[in-house]
């Protein structure tokens, strides 16, 4: 009934219902650019993400993505992690660390997701102008693991990165149900006196690391 | 009481007022650095407020087309004319689920149709995440700025509120320190919640998607841990495509605080697994502002706040003073254009400067629709104090020319003879922070009679 409702008033000040496209006295202005551009897109990715709180590694090879790992692990004194499949690290944490990796079974659950003290999701691209990196809820144990664990860390094809978000959306597909987000890096506040104090409620920092020569 | 008592009561505490002042205008240096640094900000401007008029012109198909795009997804769509139908909805939805315990995230929506008050009053305990909501939902005030809720507060009241509520130690007033408290306060909240409440930022007609923006990831928590989100958006979230996205996404964050973007840019396309979405349409007056040529613009916001931090008035009186809602310009248009006899001294609390037009990201007219409601407000003879009867009065007076020579010959004589205590009192008010002018020594029609004596006589003034 509201909806009816609703609809009617709307159409009454519509020129009645179903108004011919193109022959709007408003068209919907086109899509395309010309866009920002950047020198070097992944430069100025990572002076934004610094600028948003987070920071930026460069790993050449799987073995380097796994020592990046390793050493925020290390940083972070993280006894219990989670590592995203997707992104190949098998091998962290290696050796005996006395670190917990999880898998996700057990993350599924949510105090065991909210206990995480380091969580390593794999991130679609990256976005230039904005710091920001594109997660896509697929394969997630729980919804919430982007926002749960203390600190996050995002691997990211060294190749993956568009100058503005009007690319960005170019890659994404909203049509299908999920989730997804952009993470412009960690969690923060200014709600008091404006000042900004990072980690608010969710991760308390957010490392990025680009994977390259990674197939 | 009108926005200027309130606002004299504000400006009393003048380190505060001072403060407050300083801070906002730091935002809005903050968001021209950050709009200086995007070549195309102006075209980007230009494409989001033809985005909106639109949009606008087609509501009803897009509204359609959203609903069945998001049915596809999984969730579930409600419609409410009003206020009061939303809040039933929305308590229905928690009640058939048995739902005590709500974690909400920042919504503008849910503040204009006072959803927590009425779901306390039904046994619903709703907690606000946003820190700065949370803040002044712990001092039962309402916020007093859309991006900022607690900008009117200094760390010290926030320390004592913290100290009472929530047993920090006394003395505390370390932003960080508090901020940590308040996630300690916060996390069990979110973990035990039954259920998630949401705004909207953009809702995307062609995908069928919720786009919902925050700094603090509260918005994610709140609806990625309970079963049960609920987002409650107003009918002109609404925009067309994907690809418009974007545009409103770029200019959103740097407008609001000089980020390129807030920290979470959450999309939800349906329910989370296992749980239920529910997508509340709310009118309540939209249908009814959108046919009124003058002020159809207004419902193109995007709710940045930009025109609040570049506003003279707003810095310096506080989001209080405006009493509703949504404070500062865009609030002094929706609210009396709502309720006008109740807000009618909010368009007159404008200096028609048009900061606000000149920073609103999707270009609204602000000035010229605050202009148009004065009008209107005193042709309906609502508008507050003088401005009732001050027209008609100077429209008299400029009409008769003795009067008006012989009131400027006592105004100048007042001014030049008059004590100061005196010479103040008509004008109290204006004249408490501002020094009357020098009156001249003589009126503009003895100097042109001067001047044309002179010239009759071949002096000095000739052309």
């Amino acid at each position: 009934v509201s909806r009816r409702s609703i609809l009617r008033a709307l159409r009454r000040g519509e020129g009645g219902p179903r108004t011919v496209p193109g022959a709007s006295a408003s068209p919907l202005p086109g899509a395309e650019g010309p866009w920002q551009r950047f020198d070097d897109p992944k430069a100025h990715f990572e002076v934004m993400l610094a600028a948003a709180g987070g920071t930026c590694g460069r790993a050449s090879g799987a073995d380097a993505v796994a020592a990046f790992v390793e050493a925020r692990v290390r940083e972070f004194q993280a006894r219990r992690i989670w590592i995203d499949a997707a992104t190949g690290l098998d091998g962290v944490p290696s050796g005996a660390s006395g670190v917990v990796r999880f898998d996700d079974a057990a993350v599924a659950d949510t105090a065991a997701a909210a206990a995480l003290e380091l969580a390593v999701l794999a991130g679609a691209f990256a976005v230039a102008e904005n710091g920001a990196v594109w997660v896509e809820a697929s394969g997630w144990p729980h919804p919430g693991i982007h926002v749960l664990p203390e600190h996050l860390v995002l691997v990211v094809p060294g190749d993956a990165c568009v100058p503005t978000l009007h690319e960005a959306y170019e890659r994404i597909d909203l049509r299908a149900p999920g989730f997804g987000v952009f993470l412009a890096g960690p969690s923060k506040t200014a709600d008091i006196e404006q000042a900004l104090v990072i980690g608010a409620h969710g991760a308390r920092s957010l490392a990025v690391v680009w994977s390259e020569g990674v197939d | 009481v009108s926005h200027p008592e309130r606002a004299a009561r504000f400006a009393a505490d003048r380190d505060r007022a001072r403060w407050h002042d300083q801070a906002l205008w730091f935002v809005r240096t903050r968001r021209d650095a950050a709009a200086a640094a995007v070549p195309e900000w102006e075209e980007l401007r230009g494409r989001a407020a033809a985005i909106k008029r639109h949009t606008l012109d087609h509501l009803a198909d897009y509204l359609e087309t959203f609903e069945a795009n998001a049915r596809a997804h999984g969730a579930r769509v409600h419609w409410a004319r009003d206020a009061a139908e939303h809040n039933a909805i929305v308590r229905r939805l928690l009640s058939e689920r048995g739902v005590t315990r709500v974690v909400k995230s920042k919504s503008m929506l849910t503040e204009e149709v006072g959803l927590n008050d009425h779901l306390a009053r039904h046994g619903i305990e709703v907690i606000d995440t946003d820190l700065g909501e949370r803040i002044v939902q712990l001092r039962r005030e309402p916020p007093s700025h859309i991006v900022l809720p607690a900008i009117h507060l200094r760390r010290g009241e926030v320390g004592e509120l913290f100290e009472r509520e929530l047993g920090t130690p006394a003395g505390l007033d370390d932003p960080e320190a508090l901020t940590r408290a308040a996630r300690r306060h916060l996390r069990p909240g979110f973990l035990a919640a039954q259920a998630g409440i949401t705004g909207v930022n953009f809702a995307v007609a062609e995908t069928g998607a919720v786009v919902v923006c925050t700094n603090e990831g509260n918005a994610d928590l709140g609806t990625r841990l309970p079963p049960l989100h609920i987002a409650s958006m107003g009918i002109e979230k609404v925009i067309p495509r994907q690809a418009d996205l974007p545009v409103f996404l770029r200019l959103l964050a740097r407008s609001a605080t000089g980020q390129a973007l807030t920290t979470y840019t959450a999309h939800f396309r349906g329910p989370r697994p296992g749980g239920e979405l529910h997508i509340v349409l709310v009118d309540n007056g939209r249908s009814a502002l959108r046919s009124r040529a003058a002020y159809r613009r207004s419902l193109s916001c995007i709710r940045c706040g930009a025109c609040l931090n570049t506003c003279p008035v707003y810095r310096r009186s506080g989001g209080h003073s405006y009493e509703s809602a949504i404070s500062g310009p865009i609030g002094s248009i929706l609210e009396p254009a709502r309720d006008p006899a109740r807000h009618a001294s909010l368009p007159f609390a404008c200096t028609l400067c048009g900061s606000c037009s000149d920073v609103c990201p999707v270009q609204i007219d602000l000035h010229r629709q605050l202009a148009a409601l004065r009008a209107e407000l005193v042709e309906r003879d609502l508008a507050p104090g003088p401005g009732r009867w001050a027209w008609r009065v100077l429209t008299g007076w400029l009409r008769r020319p003795a009067a008006v020579v012989a009131l400027g010959a006592l105004g100048r004589a007042w001014l030049r003879f008059a004590p100061g205590w005196i010479r103040y009192r008509p004008s109290r008010g204006w004249s408490d922070w501002r020094e009357w002018p020098e009156p001249p020594q003589q009126s503009f029609r003895q100097r042109f009679a001067q001047r044309e004596r002179r010239r009759a006589a071949g002096g000095e003034g000739a052309p």
